[in-house]
């Protein structure tokens, strides 16, 4: 009973803290993965093959990479079509200057989209 | 939609021809060296094969055509329809066909036309051909000979163009018989006509001496106005956006579903397009040629080039769903047969 307790406590908590971030959730297409900044730094992240994992955090200026060009925002655009379902264009890509913003700017499309 | 359903038409024989010089994306190239690995692993583009100096569209299609009409001991003089497509033909004037038409010892009963379409150019010349031998008597045949020399218009100092595209040229003979339908759906939008292109050279901006002047126009894009472009990520999202429902929409119309195809053959345009368009499709990679490894974008030759390299043999009579996409923008896709012992040549030349 307690244990159901904890997780009927972590749902509201959830959802009280970022009741757009469930709508987005559950709105999504059925093939995208779940929206998670975590995640997504992650995914991002693997994009790349010279830059320490560790400097990936929301506030990188990820344009500002020795790494950085049109090929790796090739990549990045794919990654996102494919694990998100989600269309970025050049444009689209030159609004996010951080990795957080990115992310902001997919959760949006993907809202949009629903 | 372009969508139509073609009988009494089917293919004999293909064959492809690409130069045996190779060049090696890991040890040369516009791609700086640090990042060559990564830009390999990420295009799927390792080996490409470049003609000599010299060596046309032209030449490779027909040595691809001299070697497939021996293997079939075709007579000649039954040819009525040579079909040439490609957007790099040996001369502005006169169209290649014709060239090709007396270089191969065809008859003068033979109609003979170049079309002017790139990565899409394949599935639209079979439909075309097939249309054409469909309004012939029984037992004409016809050729289709697609091929680009894509290294001669594009900058070796451009890393976003040149280390993606191969040299090929391929023959494909067709004959009016008894063959069972194939079916196909053409589409274009000409709003993105500037996505690939060259500037300069055509007739509404002729050659002139500000064409030769090479410029930077980005890190890694060295290139003058007769130097292909190509908005890569723009490119991507054409092909995300329309090539999976164009295919969707012709098993429709064919009655068709996916699984129905031994293969599907796609443009090799590189890793990152045609990976993501294979995982929202569902098919698993055995289905889904990729042959960009050994031989990069072969430009209009790469359906062919991937078809001969994946069956080998054509043991059985099997289905296939063809998609090529690309310049113009143009694309399309086709469901087809091949019949058990259809000749499938491959050489180097």
């Amino acid at each position: 009973m307690r244990f159901l307790g904890v997780h009927i406590l972590n749902l509201v908590l959830f959802i009280g803290s970022n009741i757009e971030l469930w709508e987005t959730q559950m709105r999504m297409n059925q093939d995208s993965s779940p929206l998670n900044q975590a995640d997504f730094i992650q995914k991002f992240a693997d994009c790349f093959q010279q830059t320490e994992p560790a400097m990936f955090v929301p506030e990188l200026e990820f344009r500002k990479l020795d790494e950085w060009g049109s090929m790796l925002a090739l990549i990045v655009i794919a990654m996102i079509d494919s694990d998100y379902g989600v269309s970025v264009s050049s444009a689209d890509l030159k609004e996010a200057e951080t990795v957080g913003q990115l992310y902001d700017l997919i959760a949006r499309k993907q809202q949009n989209e629903a | 939609m372009a969508l139509s359903r073609l009988e009494g038409c089917g293919i004999a024989g293909i064959s492809v021809r690409m130069p045996r010089r190779i060049q090696d994306n890991l040890l040369e190239g516009p791609v700086p060296e640090k990042d060559r690995a990564a830009y390999v692993q990420a295009t799927g583009i390792r080996f490409r094969r470049i003609a000599e100096d010299g060596v046309s569209s032209g030449d490779l299609c027909a040595i691809a055509a001299e070697s497939l009409l021996n293997k079939l001991d075709w007579d000649k003089s039954q040819i009525r329809v040579l079909v040439f497509i490609s957007q790099t033909p040996d001369y502005l004037i006169p169209n290649t066909s014709s060239l090709l038409q007396n270089r191969l010892g065809l008859s003068k009963d033979c109609m003979a036309m170049d079309v002017n379409l790139g990565c899409s150019g394949y599935v639209y010349g079979l439909h075309l051909l097939m249309s054409l031998l469909n309004s012939m008597e029984p037992g004409a045949k016809g050729l289709l000979l697609v091929g680009d020399v894509s290294s001669r218009c594009t900058s070796p100092l451009d890393k976003s163009v040149y280390p993606i595209f191969s040299d090929g040229g391929s023959a494909t003979a067709l004959m009016r018989d008894d063959s069972g339908p194939s079916w196909f759906n053409l589409q274009t939008d000409g709003s993105g006509w500037q996505q690939i292109m060259i500037p300069d050279g055509g007739m509404r901006s002729p050659f002139n001496e500000a064409s030769l002047m090479m410029e930077q126009e980005g890190e890694g894009v060295i290139r003058n106005r007769l130097h292909m472009r190509l908005d890569g990520i723009g490119v991507f999202h054409f092909a995300q956006k329309e090539v999976l429902p164009n295919l969707n929409k012709l098993l429709e119309f064919a009655g068709k579903k996916m699984e129905d195809a031994k293969f599907v053959i796609v443009h090799q345009a590189n890793k990152l397009i045609i990976e993501n368009l294979r995982k929202k499709a569902g098919v698993n990679q055995e289905r889904w040629p990729m042959i960009l490894h050994d031989f990069g974008n072969a430009s209009s030759a790469s359906i062919p080039l991937a078809l001969v390299k994946t069956l080998g043999d054509v043991t059985e009579d099997c289905q296939l769903l063809l998609s090529g996409f690309g310049v113009g923008l143009s694309w399309g896709g086709g469901f087809i047969s091949l019949k058990k012992g259809t000749v499938l040549d491959y050489g180097e030349c």
